[in-house]
């Protein structure tokens, strides 16, 4: 991944252009049932205490056509939650959501196919599922297959198929329905290295003829390379949106500091038992967590510093000398 | 292509708006044909893979038709003919031919109530992986069904029309059989999202559904029992169609002739659509986040 989309041509987004897709507000509570009689019982009642987990809070956001826009945040952020109501998969509890266009979704590439049946059947019953006519799915059958490069076992039975075939006939499927709003997740590990590097290119070409593209990634980099602007989402809320540079930042910032506030937690913690233990001399190794804690913190402390002064940097020179809000 | 525009603040309040079919209507407007090939890869993906494929489709029922035949006719002689009242006279029919009639919509039945009910939770991966209008899955599933239905009807007609004969009486059928589709497809919009909510429901169907063969007049005739029950038989609504496939087949006799029971099948088809309507949209939004 790296450095390949670097040096890619940027297109240009008119930003007067209609958004192609529009959240207003939107907030999704996913309901936790402590068990299953519970879940059985809300079919008939509602319950009255019920444990939440707000997955989406109170998200606006605007895409416009031909956008890249790449989705940052840690684990429970709410990315995937954002992604299946892009996807139309989830409904949200409040606001709006506006999709205006043919979503791809490179997040699971296997799924639906009938392992008793041949691939090519399985091209045409993948197409039915996303909504394609006989005639469309006839026009992208020989791409698919070529894509995938199946050769013979195109028309053996999917079961057949090792995993690497599988997520090749998936991907193949996928990019070339050609969709208007494309939503990748780090779903680019597929089958060896020859095959990624054409999904790749594959995937380089789409985003070049202008299709709105949606980008998960735990790499920042390959981000930046692909997204000009990005979002970053924590515990459900957007945190920050702009660009993809800045963005990144205001991540990391965001992620130093927490990280500092649990290590601090720790070292209280551990403080305290060592102070009203008796004899400290059997306390050796939480004295040596306690002393990585500290210095872990340090250097966190230090690298907060140093992402302040880029973050000031980059809005110095792309800004201009107008101050920024820091918390926008 | 698509665009969806959601308005749900109602369901985090609790309300519950019941929009009467339109939502099950728009998920299936434009995608007649999807749904027809749908129905064909439900087929394939039960049969393929297996020597004799669809042959399976027959073997089955034909296996469980012999064995109850032999238990009635072989094992307890003197159950060999079943007598049946039409308009005062005394019919004998074959037990055979009689368990034949009306085992063919009972296999449809099953099929449909206990399959029905797992249609959601069996397509789990069109609800929660692509955006699908998850009501045709419940249509295409169910006309799955019905294609081995009209088969196994068929041959069952064959054998009707060389032993027995036809008659004008026989085109009922074709009152019977879409009543039937719809009967079963307007339930499982219920039992469908409700056993995806929770497998408990989905056992409970299963676990009931060989005590329900025995409420349900397949292999004798519901019609002949002490009043109170006869009377209660009426209101299971499978009797309905089982001694309807007799009623025109077999007993030369229409389906209004017999009012009480034409009038408790009609309320109860009614409740199980209206039902099935206010199932799946209280429910439809809420299916991918506990699948």
């Amino acid at each position: 991944m790296d450095s390949f989309f670097q040096n890619m041509h940027r297109r240009k987004v008119d930003m007067n252009s209609e958004p192609i897709i529009v959240l207003k507000n939107v907030s999704k509570t996913y309901t936790l049932y402590k068990n299953d009689s519970e879940r059985f019982r809300a079919l008939f009642k509602k319950p009255k205490k019920l444990t939440t987990h707000k997955a989406l809070d109170n998200v606006s956001l605007e895409i416009r056509k031909g956008e890249a826009v790449g989705i940052m945040g840690d684990n429970g952020g709410g990315k995937s939650t954002l992604l299946k109501h892009i996807t139309g998969v989830t409904f949200p509890d409040e606001g709006e959501i506006h999709v205006n266009g043919m979503v791809a979704a490179l997040l699971e590439l296997t799924a639906g196919f009938v392992l008793e049946m041949t691939g090519r059947e399985n091209i045409r019953l993948k197409g039915y599922i996303l909504g394609l006519k006989d005639e469309e799915i006839d026009k992208i059958e020989e791409n698919v297959i070529d894509f995938a490069e199946l050769g013979v076992y195109i028309d053996q039975p999917v079961r057949t198929y090792s995993s690497g075939m599988k997520m090749r006939l998936g991907f193949a499927i996928n990019v070339n329905i050609s969709p208007d709003i494309m939503v990748i997740d780090e779903a680019l590990a597929v089958g060896d290295a020859s095959f990624k590097t054409k999904c790749k290119a594959k995937i380089r070409q789409i985003i070049e003829t202008g299709v709105t593209v949606l980008y998960v990634s735990h790499n920042a980099s390959s981000v930046e390379e692909i997204c000009e602007r990005s979002i970053f989402l924590k515990k459900g809320k957007k945190i920050f949106d702009g660009p993809t540079k800045e963005t990144h930042l205001v991540y990391l910032l965001d992620k130093r500091k927490s990280q500092i506030a649990q290590r601090e937690k720790k070292i209280k913690e551990l403080k305290k038992v060592i102070d009203n233990a008796e004899d400290k001399s059997l306390l050796i190794d939480e004295q040596e967590t306690l002393d990585n804690h500290i210095a872990k913190v340090e250097t966190f402390k230090k690298e907060i510093a140093d992402y302040e002064i880029k973050l000031e940097n980059f809005r110095k020179e792309h800004y201009g000398d107008k101050a920024v809000d820091s918390d926008q | 292509m698509q665009l969806h525009l959601y308005r749900i603040e109602s369901l985090v309040k609790g309300e519950i708006e019941i929009v009467f079919l339109k939502d099950i209507i728009k998920e299936h407007k434009g995608f007649g044909k999807q749904i027809m090939m749908l129905a064909k890869t439900e087929l394939v993906k039960t049969y393929k893979g297996a020597a004799i494929g669809p042959g399976w489709a027959i073997v089955k029922p034909a296996f469980t038709i012999f064995v109850y035949w032999f238990a009635f006719s072989v094992g307890i002689r003197h159950l060999g003919t079943v007598h049946v009242d039409i308009h005062g006279h005394d019919l004998q029919l074959d037990r055979f031919l009689f368990m034949f009639v009306g085992f063919i919509p009972w296999f449809f039945i099953s099929d449909s109530i206990v399959k029905g009910a797992k249609d959601i939770r069996s397509h789990r991966q069109y609800v929660t992986k692509v955006n699908f209008p998850v009501s045709t899955i419940m249509t295409f599933s169910t006309i799955s069904r019905f294609y081995v239905h009209l088969a196994l009807t068929g041959l069952m007609y064959i054998y009707v029309a060389i032993f027995w004969g036809v008659s004008w009486y026989n085109l009922q059928i074709l009152f019977y059989m879409p009543a039937m589709f719809l009967f079963f497809l307007f339930l499982s919009w219920s039992t469908a999202p409700m056993c995806a909510f929770s497998p408990d429901l989905e056992n409970a169907i299963t676990s009931v559904m060989s005590g329900v063969f025995w409420l349900t007049g397949v292999v004798y005739n519901s019609y002949d029992l002490p009043t109170p029950l006869r009377q209660i038989m009426l209101f299971n609504p499978m009797n309905f169609f089982i001694n309807g496939y007799r009623n025109a087949l077999l007993y030369d006799r229409w389906f209004f002739e017999y009012k009480t029971e034409f009038v408790i099948f009609l309320v109860e088809f009614i409740a199980v659509f209206l039902l099935g309507v206010y199932n799946y949209n209280r429910l439809r939004k809420k299916i991918p986040d506990v699948l």
